[in-house]
């Protein structure tokens, strides 16, 4: 019988699998979002690459970035400037960032500079990595760390830092769900991803996050909150 | 009336001493000259920094490509029609213009036959093309053609037996009739098999979801296509295809020719119907290459040129005219040679901006140059559908296909020096100066 459990555990969570999961914790020291993507076996690295790169791509899946673009710096570095909208507002966030490729695998570092721009009015510091690795699929793991500040009108404080970062982290969690399955329809159609998107169980969770997210960080400040989905219809 | 045409008349025939200063104003001193230069052949030098940086940026990677020709002009029409008739499971156009006349005929007939036969066939044209030939659409609509009309200016057929053609000619005559020399559009095309076919099902499936999400059938056809391995065998060529879909934010075109420009040492030639390089990335590279000591020729068009198939058309009309209603003949000659002029202007604007401070040399062809080649060093090219155009870069998609191949590559170049030959280099009057 145990034998039999470990067998349908390993069919079940078997990573050459597609599926999604992620878990996240925010609290007054800040929050720390961890993903994980696993593809289907016919999408190719060079596909989940170019996706996660190309921040137009992201602003036609109807996310909230405007536009990205980048500046070549010194021994693969990389300046990339976002521009998102979020509430009505616009800001343009610049991020220090670092490429690694080999032949079957993809990681990405980037640090978000609160000294230019935008950066410094709504975080403290923030940083995320991406590393992407071709197996009998690709499997993509995130890290997204940082610390979001109060918003304040006059000096008063209209949301605290951590309902600020559970309203941040949605948005960021349901521009990561449109891009996963943007890829894992290879990269086709950014409005038929759109369309799926809306009719899939992730747009629920989104909104299951958000509930629980806002109630758990107004009651006790802490919020911790984990999910994993196989068949994204 | 007679005021009309006598203000056309004297206008163009004004324009006629005032043209000196537009690029490609004249024939070339030494005449046309057919004959194709020779390049001696050199041994192919891969570089490897250029294919590791495309391999990282771009989403297609390079395959093994199997017979790779390039066809000069109307040398396509034959291929093509056999790659059409060669097709059994499906057939995919993608052209910025589709139109029935007494050349294409043949092409429409085995589109026809192909949909008898259970053939899936299908053609993405361009939206504001395809107002011109309403009747020639309807009738490959109503035989069972699937059409989409899309802000398509692409040029490529894909069947499901690995061939593919790409480049830039439309379905037109004056593709077909043409030989570079007779006043009709000097164009050329590639074909090429392998599964670098299955890279422009890719596209193609990608445009047409855009009109229509929902497709499944098309996404299934699109899937097995996945399957086409890259062939192990010896192939003497490799080659990407290139995807230029701005309103799916997809410019793996426009990056490439990118890498390619920042690694070159030695030479770089491209041609188009028009340049708009504004401030671009590409433009400015291009000028630091050459200011660095690497040969940048563009060859384009100039006076003569005139407007592309405008022009073509007007000389149909003229001739015609010339056996029935000879008086008003040179009226539309005039008004053509305005346009010439109009167009003339505004090319030299673009050349202008182009060459700013740089030693970017630029050639205006007797004919209508619509090839959109990259010529770089090595063994790399580019032969597509894409002008240099910055401001159609985000506006319309385009393809290409980018290979690794010395002896195309040295064919290629054979081809565009004879284009370059039969130019006039255009001399600014600000740079001729410093020049003396």
């Amino acid at each position: 019988m145990k034998i039999l459990g470990v067998f349908f555990f390993i069919l079940l969570y078997n990573p050459a699998f597609a599926s999604i999961s992620y878990g996240i914790k925010i609290n007054e020291q800040g929050y720390d979002l961890k993903m994980e993507m696993s593809f289907k076996k016919d999408i190719a690295l060079s596909f989940v690459r170019s996706a996660l790169k190309n921040g137009e791509v992201l602003s036609k899946l109807g996310t909230n970035v405007v536009s990205v673009t980048t500046t070549e710096l010194k021994e693969n570095r990389y300046q990339s400037l976002m521009v998102v909208k979020s509430f009505g507002i616009y800001s343009r966030l610049a991020s220090l960032c670092q490429d690694q490729n080999s032949l079957l695998s993809w990681s990405r570092s980037c640090s978000l500079q609160t000294r230019e721009l935008d950066g410094g009015k709504y975080m403290a510091w923030k940083g995320d990595e991406v590393t992407c690795e071709q197996k009998e699929n690709v499997i993509c793991r995130f890290v997204i760390r940082g610390k979001a500040l109060p918003i304040k009108i006059l000096g008063i404080q209209i949301v605290s830092a951590e309902l600020f970062s559970v309203k941040a982290k949605l948005q960021a969690l349901s521009n990561f769900f449109k891009l996963y399955i943007f890829i894992e329809d290879h990269n086709l159609s950014a409005k038929g991803a759109l369309e799926r998107f809306n009719r899939s169980h992730l747009k629920p969770e989104l909104d299951l996050f958000l509930k629980e997210g806002t109630e758990g960080v107004k009651r006790t400040g802490n919020f911790e909150h984990h999910f994993s989905l196989k068949d994204v219809e | 009336m007679k005021t009309l045409f006598l203000l056309l008349f004297l206008t163009a025939g004004c324009s006629k001493g005032i043209n000196s200063q537009l690029p490609g104003a004249e024939l070339p001193k030494k005449g046309i000259d057919k004959t194709r230069p020779r390049v001696e052949s050199t041994r192919p030098m891969l570089n490897l920094d250029l294919e590791k940086a495309l391999s990282e940026t771009l989403e297609n990677q390079f395959v093994n490509a199997y017979d790779l020709k390039l066809y000069q002009n109307g040398e396509s029409f034959g291929p093509l029609l056999k790659l059409i008739e060669n097709s059994s499971e499906f057939l995919f156009l993608n052209f910025l213009s589709f139109t029935c006349d007494e050349k294409t005929e043949p092409l429409v007939k085995a589109l026809e036959e192909k949909v008898k036969a259970k053939t899936d066939v299908r053609l993405i044209v361009n939206k504001g093309f395809s107002f011109l030939s309403r009747a020639c659409l309807r009738r490959l609509e109503q035989t069972g053609v699937k059409i989409k009309r899309a802000k398509s200016h692409a040029s490529y057929v894909v069947n499901d037996r690995r061939e593919l053609m790409i480049g830039s000619q439309s379905i037109a005559r004056m593709f077909f009739n043409a030989d570079g020399f007779n006043g009709l559009d000097r164009d050329m095309m590639a074909g090429v098999k392998g599964s670098v076919s299955a890279q422009a099902v890719r596209d193609f499936t990608s445009s047409w979801l855009f009109e229509n999400p929902n497709d499944s059938d098309l996404v299934k056809t699109f899937l097995k296509t996945l399957q086409w391995k890259n062939e192990s065998t010896q192939a003497d060529a490799k080659c990407l295809f290139l995807s230029q879909r701005p309103r799916e934010g997809m410019r793996d075109y426009e990056k490439a020719i990118v890498e390619n420009v920042k690694r070159a040492e030695k030479e770089i030639i491209f041609s188009g119907v028009k340049v708009n390089a504004r401030d671009s990335e590409t433009a400015h590279l291009l000028r630091l290459k050459s200011s660095n000591g690497v040969q940048v020729n563009y060859i384009g068009n100039g006076y003569l040129s005139g407007n592309g198939e405008l022009a073509m058309l007007f000389d149909e009309w003229i001739n015609e005219l010339n056996h029935s209603f000879s008086f008003i003949a040179p009226v539309l000659e005039n008004i053509k040679l305005w346009d010439n002029r109009r167009v003339a202007l505004e090319n030299k604007k673009l050349y202008d901006a182009l060459i700013a401070e740089s030693s970017i040399n630029v050639w205006a062809y007797f004919n209508f140059i619509h090839h959109k080649v990259w010529l770089f060093d090595g063994p790399y090219f580019i032969i597509g559908s894409a002008n240099f155009d910055e401001e159609k870069f985000s506006e319309v998609s385009d393809a290409g296909l980018f290979c690794a191949d010395q002896k195309v590559h040295d064919l290629l170049k054979e081809e565009l020096l004879r284009d370059q030959q039969n130019s006039l280099r255009y001399e600014p009057m600000k740079r001729a100066g410093m020049n003396q």
